[in-house]
């Protein structure tokens, strides 16, 4: 899709700013925004249409495209979808958001996520709850369902979003498009606001896999700025799709899937043909494990929030009274059970018993899916375990939390992972089939995933 | 969870106490408590799982901003009391 526009731009069969001005109109829909750029970014395309008839050969120059609300854009709103950081305007760029510039990219805005990515169905951002393309009434997915439904509906080819346990690959399935969780470390968080800083990674949805690769190829690399982003990614190793020896976990967890969920990852799986079936190690501890983690880390993290440094405030001239005024007042609902959990895990009592338990779990599981990934080049399972949820029926939070699992493996291990449309479900919402590769194999996985997109292409399956 | 224990929470949160924010940690407790069960003998969390830049685990001191890599963090809002 990137190509194709990229070409299209260089043949002079569009322009830079043609492309800016049919985004920002479709960009309109679905409360996919929090905010749009669009003088700045039609002016911008004028610049960039220079360059191009220039022949300037940067990688995505004259490509309009979509960033979560969470990464840091100099100058810009960065709200978080927060009321907390409703009117925060932050004095510098992530870095990931500086080299998309430098590569040519026209930033039209940026994308409703759950506030402070917390969150599975997009529907806790203070700007109000994002649409599903395909029907308005189901989930878009979260937390970047703001960036999913952009590229859905065809305002983008590519959205950057940030994935701590499965905040991209969620609703790339649920939106039905590609999305793309690196290795922990080849992406520099400088400038991403913290939730869990030991999962948080930047991320990237696109039409295809290789639009998130292209945006990857432009994002990665060491960040001086970042401690954690130490790694270069591997090379693609070139294996072929057939070739491919892949780890399945289809069967150990079709008793936890919806069947026509089921059908659709099966179908696509299929299409590998060195396929083993796996039990998933550590299975009934993830999703505690992963809870449990992130919620330290994010209670840690969201405690600089204190009504006096950044964002809101509630101006009592009482230092507690103001922390607690603006905290109650700042944060919703999902963040509150957040930080409140992690807050339980790490004190003195509970310590031991939850958050070095799951520290632990989430070294056993590393262990224990490295050493499949010594055997197998991949593994698969489903994105989610449910069809696209209906937000007009009433639901349990805690049935969210559940439904993390299959996301949470990756995250919990640092490995690449991308989730890819392979069909509908009975409401004629679509599917994601997740693939994990290598730690740092990342470009080897988006190849596959690239052949696989192919595949189900020729055989009707995307749209 | 014990309303007492719970309001404490809420204290060192920094929030204001909820009798529907306490249901739902009531909830979210019962969801995670069985990671207790697990037996975690012989493992433990190392840094092969996050690990720090090569320069930085030889030496941890050598780690530091450059000045002029060093973002501007002005601070936009004070609470003036």
């Amino acid at each position: 899709m990137i190509k194709t526009l990229l070409t299209n731009l260089s043949n002079g069969d569009t322009t830079a700013t043609a492309l800016c001005a049919d985004a920002l109109k479709k960009a309109q829909n679905g409360r996919a925004f929090i905010s749009l750029f669009a003088k700045q970014a039609l002016q911008y395309s004028k610049a960039l249409q220079e360059r191009i008839n220039k022949k300037d050969s940067a990688p995505l120059l004259g490509i309009p495209i979509a960033v979560k609300d969470n990464i840091l854009y100099k100058d810009h709103k960065t709200t978080c979808g927060s009321e907390m950081l409703k009117d925060f305007v932050p004095s510098y760029s992530a870095t990931a958001l500086e080299k998309l510039l430098k590569s040519g990219a026209n930033i039209i805005g940026k994308t409703n996520m759950d506030e402070f990515a917390m969150g599975s169905h997009s529907d806790t951002s203070v700007f109000g709850r994002v649409l599903n393309p395909y029907n308005e009434n189901y989930s878009a997915g979260g937390s970047s369902g703001g960036s999913a439904a952009a590229v859905a509906m065809g305002a983008v080819s590519a959205a950057l979003g940030s994935d701590t346990g499965g905040s991209v690959r969620l609703p790339a399935s649920y939106c039905g498009v590609c999305g793309f969780r690196p290795s922990y470390g080849t992406v520099s968080r400088h400038g991403l606001v913290a939730f869990s800083s030991g999962m948080d990674t930047i991320g990237t949805l696109g039409v295809t896999p290789r639009d998130c690769a292209r945006i990857f190829k432009v994002i990665a690399g060491v960040d001086p700025l970042d401690s954690t982003n130490n790694q270069t990614p591997k090379p693609d190793r070139k294996l072929h799709l057939k070739d491919c020896r892949v780890g399945s976990f289809l069967e150990e967890l079709r008793p936890e899937t919806d069947s026509d969920v089921y059908e659709c990852v099966r179908h696509a799986a299929d299409i590998f043909k060195n396929t083993e079936e796996l039990s998933l190690p550590l299975s009934q501890w993830i999703v505690a494990a992963y809870y449990i983690l992130s919620s330290a880390e994010a209670a840690a993290n969201l405690s600089r929030y204190q009504g006096f440094r950044y964002g809101l405030s509630a101006q009592d001239p009482d230092f507690y009274d103001n922390l607690i005024k603006t905290r109650t007042v700042g944060f919703g609902k999902e963040v509150k059970r957040r930080i409140l959990l992690g807050n339980y895990c790490l004190s003195a009592g509970y310590y031991k018993g939850y958050y070095l338990k799951a520290r632990n779990v989430r070294a056993a599981l590393t262990l224990k899916i490295d050493e499949l990934l010594n055997r197998y080049d991949l593994l698969l399972l489903p994105t989610a375990p449910h069809r696209v949820p209906d937000l007009t029926k009433p639901r349990k939070f805690v049935g969210s939390y559940s439904d993390d699992k299959f996301c949470a493996v990756a995250s919990l291990c640092g490995i690449p992972a991308v989730s890819l449309p392979v069909g509908t479900d009975k409401n004629g919402l679509p599917v994601g089939l997740s693939i994990c590769g290598r730690r740092y194999d990342d470009y080897t996985l988006l190849s596959i995933a690239g052949q696989l997109y192919d595949a189900l292409k020729k055989e009707g399956v995307m749209r | 969870m014990q309303e007492e224990s719970c309001r404490e929470l809420f204290e060192m949160s920094g929030f204001s106490y909820s009798d529907e924010l306490k249901s739902d940690m009531d909830e979210i407790i019962a969801l995670i408590n069985s990671i207790e069960n697990f037996n975690d003998e012989g493992f433990s969390f190392t840094q092969e799982i996050c690990p720090l830049r090569d320069d930085i685990e030889e030496n941890p001191l050598s780690f530091s901003l450059n000045s002029e890599e060093a973002p501007d963090f002005t601070v936009k809002r004070v609470v003036k009391p």
